[in-house]
């Protein structure tokens, strides 16, 4: 099978990347340290140019944490819209969108936390919403060991990427017995606090 | 692992049943009356002992109440509340999650919608519960296999990656 996956230099991408590798797949990828920046449009028109050929596109990278409003969407939406349009009518396609539990939250006074839960929550509006016949698949895990979520703190039960990565691999591999819409990984069970109090309770460990 | 399970006679259930079994786990099962669901504790059951419990039976509804499934759901979340090591899988219909035009005055989309927002509200409070999950599945007999398949691999990997939400079948 071909497989177009962002963000596969590091953390989940790199993992699931590594394994379809191995798995005897064709796999190209696409990441910020090999000269691909998501959050630029023309660089995602790049993107979306060489994945349309593919089977799978595996949107990985969530690109920066930015005021969409004022740079422009981030790059992962940015991509979900670009491979939905690209692949509207064609069915043989398969989709795998990373998303996040943190959706789930009320957005947060912190900026940051706050774009990155809209811009998840948004993500998955457009997958809900969309007509694309193209089979989408939103994964959307709780907090895992990454890179990213070093910088929160240790009061979160987080899952070891590798047992993430290998539940993905398993639908990857299923995938046309197997395809869900959505999937949700529930290992974090302080999501639902407020998260000046997590880290309250973080820095007083 | 001690599997407490509710239907094995149906296509569906006898998949799940085979398969669990092929797995090596130890099932029990419960074939129960969904209209009396409260039943399931006056039964020789030893629920310390069974770790996960799959509400896979589906049958229509003929009481004003909630569906048998969201009750069976309800005794089991209180039977072992504050127990990490326990696990639920509810297998419902999917029209649950799928567009409310297509299901406006439906029971079963009311009562499975109950379902999830009543876990999401239990969890969103303190202290712990058992590891829960909702699969949405699409009734079909040719997918049997399929969503055995999908069971077996959620409970071989339950300790370490645990499903609380799948959503399958085509979308409507």
């Amino acid at each position: 099978m071909k497989i177009a996956i962002t963000g596969h230099t590091s953390g989940l991408g790199k993992y699931i990347y590594d394994a379809c590798v191995k798995n005897k797949h064709d796999v190209v990828g696409f990441s910020l340290t090999s000269g691909h920046d998501i959050d630029n449009r023309d660089v995602c028109y790049d993107i979306i140019d060489q994945a349309k050929h593919m089977d799978m596109f595996i949107n990985c990278a969530y690109g920066s944490v930015k005021d969409q409003y004022v740079k422009g969407a981030n790059g992962q939406i940015e991509l979900l819209k670009q491979i939905l349009s690209a692949w509207g009518e064609d069915k043989s396609k398969f989709i795998l969108h990373i998303g996040s539990k943190y959706m789930y939250r009320n957005p947060q006074k912190i900026l940051p936390a706050k774009i990155y839960t809209l811009d998840k929550r948004h993500a998955h509006d457009i997958i809900q919403n969309s007509s694309s016949e193209a089979k989408v698949f939103n994964f959307i895990p709780g907090m895992f060991e990454s890179s990213m979520s070093d910088m929160w703190p240790d009061v979160f039960t987080k899952s070891k990427m590798e047992h993430i990565g290998d539940t993905l691999c398993f639908y990857i591999e299923n995938c046309k017995r197997i395809w869900p819409q959505e999937v949700v990984i529930d290992k974090t069970d302080l999501l639902h606090r407020p998260l000046e109090e997590v880290i309250k309770l973080g820095s007083t460990q | 692992m001690n599997i407490l399970m509710t239907d094995n006679k149906s296509v569906l259930g006898t998949a799940l049943y085979n398969r669990l079994i092929d797995d090596g786990h130890d099932i029990t099962v419960y074939d129960v009356d969904l209209n009396q669901p409260d039943d399931v504790l006056k039964q020789e059951i030893d629920f310390e002992k069974i770790e996960l419990c799959l509400n896979n039976k589906y049958q229509p509804s003929d009481s004003d109440k909630p569906h048998g499934q969201i009750r069976l759901n309800a005794i089991f979340l209180d039977l072992w509340a504050e127990s990490v090591l326990k696990y639920i899988i509810n297998i419902v219909d999917k029209c649950a999650v799928d567009s409310h035009v297509y299901w406006e005055g439906s029971k079963d989309y009311r009562a499975d919608q109950v379902m999830w927002n009543t876990i999401e509200r239990k969890k969103s409070g303190e202290g712990s519960y058992p590891n829960h999950c909702v699969m949405y599945i699409d009734y079909d007999d040719d997918k049997a296999s399929v969503y055995a398949d999908i069971v077996s691999h959620m409970v071989k990997t339950c300790s370490n990656v645990w499903v609380s939400k799948i959503v399958l079948g085509s979308k409507r």
